[in-house]
């Protein structure tokens, strides 16, 4: 099943508003970790810019978090590395091309994700945040296939 | 720089939160008929040449725009219209040789200048 396969059924799978958000924050979760782990087969700005859009990652967690605390939902499961392992198993091990690549899907992924919740959820007021979440990734997104196009 | 950004951002996700739990209960079913036509319609839609203000204008117009929109295809075209901004203010960037990506959250946590 491909990344962006995988992260649909999670979302399609959700019944509830809370479901709806979980399903948001696991794929934030997990790419903070795939980007910690991308770092490690990157090299000199590359690495850079993965270390950083992993604490960007951390950063739209925390915020559907917040959201979900909203709704009185509390968070019993983090994804983990056998969450990332799951979806892009070796993303560490990668070469530079398949570690952007992986990457830039798993973005495009949360994003098709927060489109499903703009048609889904409920709790309309949580959408701005699921905006402002989904504009970060579309800049991950430009730049990761910015570096790409660059020394391919 | 990135512990600003988190401490401003827990203020706005603060608000965020402040605001969607005044709005707990308002559902699709049970707010009033919202003019989606006249929401989408005095939305801006940047240009080509747009500048970066103006695009980012437009992006905080659509995050705003979004809980008043009735319809789920009408929110899934603003949420990609959000999207395709956020992603032409950092290809902008790239073409001016400067960073494409300065926060989490699309600017909406940038530190002023």
């Amino acid at each position: 099943m491909s990344v962006r396969a995988d992260v649909a059924a999670s979302f399609a799978a959700a019944r509830s508003d809370a479901g709806l958000l979980q399903a948001a924050l696991r794929v934030e979760e997990i790419g903070a970790l795939a980007y910690a782990a991308g770092a490690m087969a990157l090299r000199g700005e590359e690495r850079a810019m993965a270390q950083r859009f992993a604490d960007h990652e951390h950063q739209h967690a925390a915020a559907l978090e917040t959201m979900l605390q909203a709704l009185t939902v509390p968070v019993r499961r983090h994804a983990g590395p056998a969450d990332l392992d799951a979806l892009l198993p070796g993303l560490a091990d990668g070469s530079r091309a398949e570690v952007l690549r992986g990457l830039a899907e798993l973005e495009q992924a949360a994003m098709d994700g927060h489109e499903l919740l703009a048609r889904r959820l409920t709790a309309l007021d949580a959408l701005r945040t699921v905006a402002m979440v989904t504009g970060g990734a579309a800049q991950h997104l430009v730049a990761l296939r910015n570096a790409e196009e660059i020394n391919t | 720089m990135v512990a600003l950004s988190r401490r401003r951002f827990l203020g706005v996700a603060g608000a965020l939160a402040a605001g969607l739990v005044a709005g707990c209960g308002r559902t699709d079913a049970e707010r009033p008929p919202e003019p989606d036509a006249k929401v989408l319609a005095g939305l801006p839609r940047p240009g080509g040449g747009a500048s970066e203000p103006e695009r980012q204008r437009a992006l905080s117009a659509y995050v705003a725009a979004l809980p008043q929109l009735a319809q789920p295809e009408s929110r899934v075209a603003v949420m990609r219209m959000a999207a395709r901004q956020a992603g032409e203010i950092a290809s902008g960037r790239i073409a001016a040789g400067t960073e494409p990506v300065r926060d989490a959250f699309a600017g909406f946590t940038e530190p002023s200048p």
